[in-house]
């Protein structure tokens, strides 16, 4: 399973579309890797940044992400396109909320 | 002529500015105002007709659909998400139809998504024809309304009362006019949204002249937009009753005959 996690600092990010970073882990019988790392390119939109993300987590083909919490927007952007919205606390770790994810452990937005 | 009446800041009176030019020429008026339009309450006015105004979005067919992505990356609005569905959000739509060209598979077809309406009134007392842009609450699409409502202009005695502010849809108004007056106040803050304006009415390239309403509010304002403004300028009176004030009326008049 491919997951999402929306990062600020070293931990999980409080907010979703505009997290300044996107880490997308391969998660596979508890086994997580860091497959790409990249900047989160609609973080400094004026606007609609909630849908762009969509665009950008589509186009990484993820299953799902994981994110403090989601707007309006995002929520229904993410739902046509099949990617679910796990909740984890702000600054929790990564690579952690990433295994949490892929158990289904988290919170659904 | 096509008369622009406008003001940077909200509150200055330009509306009702606006409201004795109106009945002064007895052009028909075309309020541009689309987030607040409000013309039609200064004067006597009675609703003939009301059309809604709509933008062309596209629509999907499903069956035709492969979901390629190409209108998602031609749309400059981001409006479109395609990934394992097809997505779209009308409100972030601008009708630019690129979408529906770029289509490898002509799956896209054009749909109508409203973004306002236009109200049509007869002012009883002038005979005229007052059209009103009023969009949509929360839309942000205000400057295609305004010019919907531009490209619709009929005959050449006109008048336009602008929207607030110094955004595109004023530029766009103004171009679209061959004079504007200006009203402000003098108060620092109009002050300064004037200076903002006449920057935009200088490239609109058009002659105006900067009418100070209630000039007797401060007279140290009142001559530092005098000296520093590089137009005409006139002074109206504070009054009570601004909309029935002749003295109003008579300063209007006046900067009617500047232009």
């Amino acid at each position: 399973m491919r997951v999402a996690v929306m990062v600020e600092g070293d931990g999980v990010s409080a907010r979703f579309a505009r997290a300044p970073e996107i880490r997308v882990y391969e998660v596979e019988d508890d086994e997580v890797e860091l497959v790409e790392a990249k900047e989160n390119p609609a973080a400094g939109l004026p606007r609609g940044a909630g849908r762009q993300i969509v665009g950008v987590l589509t186009q990484l083909d993820v299953d799902a992400t994981v994110a403090g919490r989601y707007g309006p927007n995002a929520l229904q952007g993410l739902k046509a396109q099949g990617i679910k919205a796990y909740i984890a606390e702000p600054g929790t770790d990564p690579e952690e909320a990433a295994r949490k994810a892929a158990r289904g452990e988290l919170p659904e937005g | 002529m096509r008369l622009a009446v406008t003001g940077g800041k909200g509150g200055v009176g330009k509306t009702t500015v606006a409201a004795h030019a109106h009945r002064i020429l007895g052009w028909d008026a075309v309020d541009l105002d689309v987030t607040a339009p409000n013309l039609h309450l200064y004067l006597d006015c009675e609703e003939v007709e009301r059309r809604r105004v709509h933008l062309l979005g596209p629509k999907v067919d499903p069956d035709s659909c492969t979901l390629c992505g190409e209108c998602a990356r031609a749309c400059p609005a981001g409006a479109l998400i395609v990934g394992r569905s097809w997505d779209f959000d009308p409100d972030l739509c601008h009708g630019c139809g690129l979408c529906v060209r770029v289509c490898p598979r002509g799956a896209l077809d054009y749909v109508e998504i409203e973004i306002g309406e236009v109200r049509e009134y007869r002012v009883r007392d002038t005979g005229s024809r007052l059209r009103s842009g009023r969009l949509n609450v929360g839309d942000r699409r205000s400057r295609h309304l305004v010019n919907h409502l531009l490209d619709r202009l009929e005959g050449d005695e006109i008048l336009l009362d602008t929207p607030a502010g110094a955004g595109k849809e004023v530029y766009d108004a103004l171009r679209a006019a061959d004079a504007a007056l200006v009203v402000t106040q003098p108060t620092p803050a109009a002050y300064r949204d004037l200076r903002r304006l006449l920057r935009v009415v200088r490239a609109a390239d058009l002659p105006h002249v900067v009418l100070i309403n209630m000039a007797d509010v401060s007279e140290r304002w009142t001559e530092r937009i005098e000296r520093e403004v590089d137009a005409p300028t006139l002074r109206a009176p504070r009054v009570d009753d601004p909309l029935e004030s002749d003295e109003l009326r008579d300063a209007v008049r006046a900067a009617l005959d500047e232009l």
